[in-house]
């Protein structure tokens, strides 16, 4: 064993590099071209959130849920909207739970179409980039008409939402989804057919589905793998109970699939697609009457100082599942809650899909988790002798291997 | 399939007198209101391994995260499972608590059962303190690798960090105070 | 004595991230998307400080990256301007009472200009930058 690991070199993507937005620390060893060993070390975005939020009353926490993260910021709002409406026994309105869902799914659309163009970047289809995040400006107009903020909209509340929708608005959101079946429908003929992406993402960083129960992963990644799991499905809350949703596997639209990038592509674009039908649903069946079931906030600091207990919610984020729990006893302020992001279990992944690899495929493996790290909430370095590769290299091997596929194929 | 109150009775007669309470919280949802229930166990600490084997004869189980709260003499320590996932309208989750005294801070882990479950033991032991027989990779997880020896975020007791806490917004006001 | 002709061609810009939620990342690429375009300007974005002139900071900086900030910092050549992005870096945001901070940016590095905003969006940051400029080409024309 030892004689092996003795002529390889370690790489260390640092935590800044251009490649990756966010601080991580991920050595991977290297024998030729092929990856022996990954080691990764988070924490460089730790905060604190947990501390901080143990001394803060339940209703000052939402802002501070809400910036976890910037991309899933409706995500950790609503699950921990969720545990303390059942830790205090509130029932929310029911036109406050839908106006919350058509707000969820708006942004799992723009979360996936992002994922879409970092993807296409890190193997150097730059033009996809600018093409799929200019699409993706609708969606966040869509939001900022409906809440006045392009990102960290705070539209939840204990007992429904905090603003409603009228006609005017409604209109603007069947303008939207008439303009993104459209969009979708040429995104998918782009990544689907093409074959250099064909050639670029079959067979590389390939997840089998007892690898991904063992790691406990969650999310597209491990519907890729052909495990059907979805929270909207198995225990269904808010709108998602009236409407019945189903999780989308890979095996339901291809013939073969092995759990590679390809299939995570497939998965998030007929994704965006049940979304739309989804906002459509919820529009035509609004019910009438109040957004919140308790107007006054102080009311609900009252309720929940009486009636807290402890409690779970659970939410499905465009990444995977976000849960939260939380425990209060005679105060209002939490005594433990507790988070945890998708990421968390999914970056354990990546010691299984690098092992075999080539360095140019390590770009894009690394993104097929979408991994979001601010999301870990806190957040591994091995360092060992050997020749050090800086990362701008890696992501020109990238580059050179797709122009060589695409000569390659004429 | 095992469903709410059914799974309390199935951990009551494999348990014994090991099992102290258990409770089901059930909510209706959407406007058809359809019905949901997660269940909360309690069982002594003696009883880990065994509370968590009759868990996974009930059917598909995955290991969501591990969370704890420090009361003073104990620590109490949440195990929460997902049983039966992938069945539409039929998952349910489980949580487990037991309480563990400061004396003797000590638990078996369970990566032999799931791989995933270093990364949330790692995370435990470096916040509050505990310690896992059979984990063999013990390092920082999220804090940083100076951090000081014996302080545990978490913690309410002398062990806390409480001192450690910065102040940004102090800025604004002590640069007010130094113009008037 | 040579004349400095750098500020007659466009600027490069760097992106530090130091823990922040990427909600001020994402509009800084949102920036270069065909709808804000900072291309037209001649606005890059480079892969190394060695080549930057102007320091994009994000985030409230944590106790780990505090030293790291400084060695970036050191590594930019002179003449250089830095621009804080967001509330987090400017007095801490909604972080202000954790025990793994090292405070808002401005105790670590000297800033130039901050824009504030949770997040800011993208047609502020293209003003900060302008304004980064024009005060580059002020301090070159004063020192002469």
């Amino acid at each position: 064993m030892n004689e092996r690991h003795s002529f390889a070199c370690s790489i260390p993507i640092g935590p800044v590099h251009p490649a990756l937005k966010e601080p991580i620390r991920v050595v991977i060893d290297v024998e030729g071209e092929r990856v022996v060993n990954v080691d990764i070390k988070r924490g460089f975005a730790h905060r604190g959130i947990e501390f901080m939020g143990m001394k803060r009353n339940a209703i000052q926490v939402i802002p501070l849920a809400e910036r976890i993260c910037g991309i899933c910021s409706i995500s950790h709002p609503y699950a921990f909207v969720k545990a303390v409406e059942n830790a205090a026994d509130i029932y929310p309105a029911e036109r406050g739970q839908y106006i919350r869902t058509i707000i969820a799914e708006l942004e799992r659309i723009h979360s996936h179409i992002l994922w879409l163009g970092v993807a296409a970047h890190e193997m150097g289809f730059d033009s996809l980039l600018y093409l799929t995040w200019k699409g993706r400006e609708k969606v966040l107009d869509i939001l900022e008409y409906l809440t006045g903020n392009r990102i960290n909209y705070s539209m939840q509340m204990f007992g429904g939402a905090r603003r409603d929708l009228d006609e005017k608005k409604i209109r603007a959101l069947r303008d939207m989804i008439s303009y993104y079946r459209i969009f979708n429908a040429k995104q998918k003929e782009i990544f689907l057919k093409d074959p250099t992406y064909r050639l670029r993402t079959r067979g590389v960083g390939i997840l089998t589905k007892e690898i991904a129960l063992q790691r406990c992963a969650v999310g597209p990644t491990a519907r890729a793998a052909g495990i059907r799991l979805d929270v909207r499905q198995d225990q269904p809350f808010d709108a998602y109970a009236d409407f019945g949703v189903k999780a989308i596997v890979p095996e339901d639209y291809e013939d073969e699939y092995y759990g590679d990038v390809y299939d995570v592509t497939l998965v998030r674009l007929y994704e965006i697609d049940q979304s739309l039908d989804i906002i459509e649903f919820c529009i035509d069946n609004l019910p009438n009457g109040p957004i919140l079931s308790i107007p006054k906030m102080i009311q609900i600091l009252m309720h929940i100082k009486k009636n807290g207990k402890e409690a779970v919610g659970r939410y499905e984020a465009p990444r995977g599942e976000v849960f939260h729990y939380v425990k209060f006893e005679n105060s209002d302020v939490p005594k433990v809650w507790k988070v945890r992001a998708p990421s968390y279990s999914n970056i354990n992944v990546w010691e299984d899909i690098l092992l075999g690899a080539e360095i140019a495929d390590v770009p894009v493996a690394i993104a097929y988790i979408d991994p979001c790290l601010c999301c870990n909430d806190r957040i591994a370095v091995v360092r060992k002798e050997g020749k050090v590769l800086p990362w701008e290299k890696i992501v020109e091997e990238c580059v050179r291997k797709t122009n060589r596929i695409r000569r390659e194929i004429g | 399939m095992l469903y709410g109150e059914e799974v309390i009775e199935k951990m009551k007669e494999s348990l014994g007198e090991n099992f102290l309470e258990g409770k089901v919280i059930e909510r209706k949802e959407g406007v058809k209101k359809l019905v949901k229930k997660d269940v909360f166990v309690k069982v002594k600490r003696e009883a880990q391994m065994d509370a968590i084997k009759t868990l996974l004869s009930m059917g598909d189980v995955y290991l969501i995260v591990m969370s704890g709260e420090d009361r003073g003499d104990v620590i109490t320590v949440n195990y929460h499972f997902s049983l039966n996932y992938a069945n539409p309208g039929k998952e349910n989750v489980v949580t487990i608590s037991m309480d563990v005294p400061k004396n003797d801070l000590k638990l078996q882990s369970l990566t032999a059962i799931f791989r995933g479950a270093s990364t949330t033991e790692r995370e435990m032991h470096e916040m509050l303190g505990i310690d896992f027989i059979g984990l063999k990779d013990k390092r920082h997880l999220f804090l940083p690798e100076d951090w000081p020896e014996g302080k545990y975020p978490w913690r309410r007791d002398e062990y806390g960090v409480k001192d450690m806490v910065k102040f940004t917004h102090k800025n604004v006001r002590s640069e007010v105070k130094k113009n008037e | 004595m040579a004349k400095l002709t750098n500020f007659k061609r466009a600027l490069w810009v760097f992106h530090v991230p130091t823990g922040s939620c990427n909600g001020c990342d994402i509009e800084i690429i949102a920036a270069l998307t065909p709808r804000y375009d900072l291309e037209r300007f001649g606005i890059k974005l480079v892969g190394t400080p060695r080549h930057a002139d102007v320091l994009l900071v994000t985030g409230c900086v944590v106790r780990s990256m505090a030293d790291k900030l400084k060695r970036i910092y050191e590594q930019t050549p002179d003449p250089k301007a830095v621009i804080v992005v967001g509330n987090c870096g400017a007095t801490g945001g909604v972080f202000y009472d954790s025990y793994n901070v090292a405070g808002p940016v401005d105790e670590i590095i000297p800033v130039d200009v901050y824009v504030p905003g949770c997040p800011p969006r993208p047609e502020a940051i293209i003003d900060a930058v302008v304004k980064a400029w024009l005060k580059l080409e002020k301090l070159e024309r004063g020192e002469q």
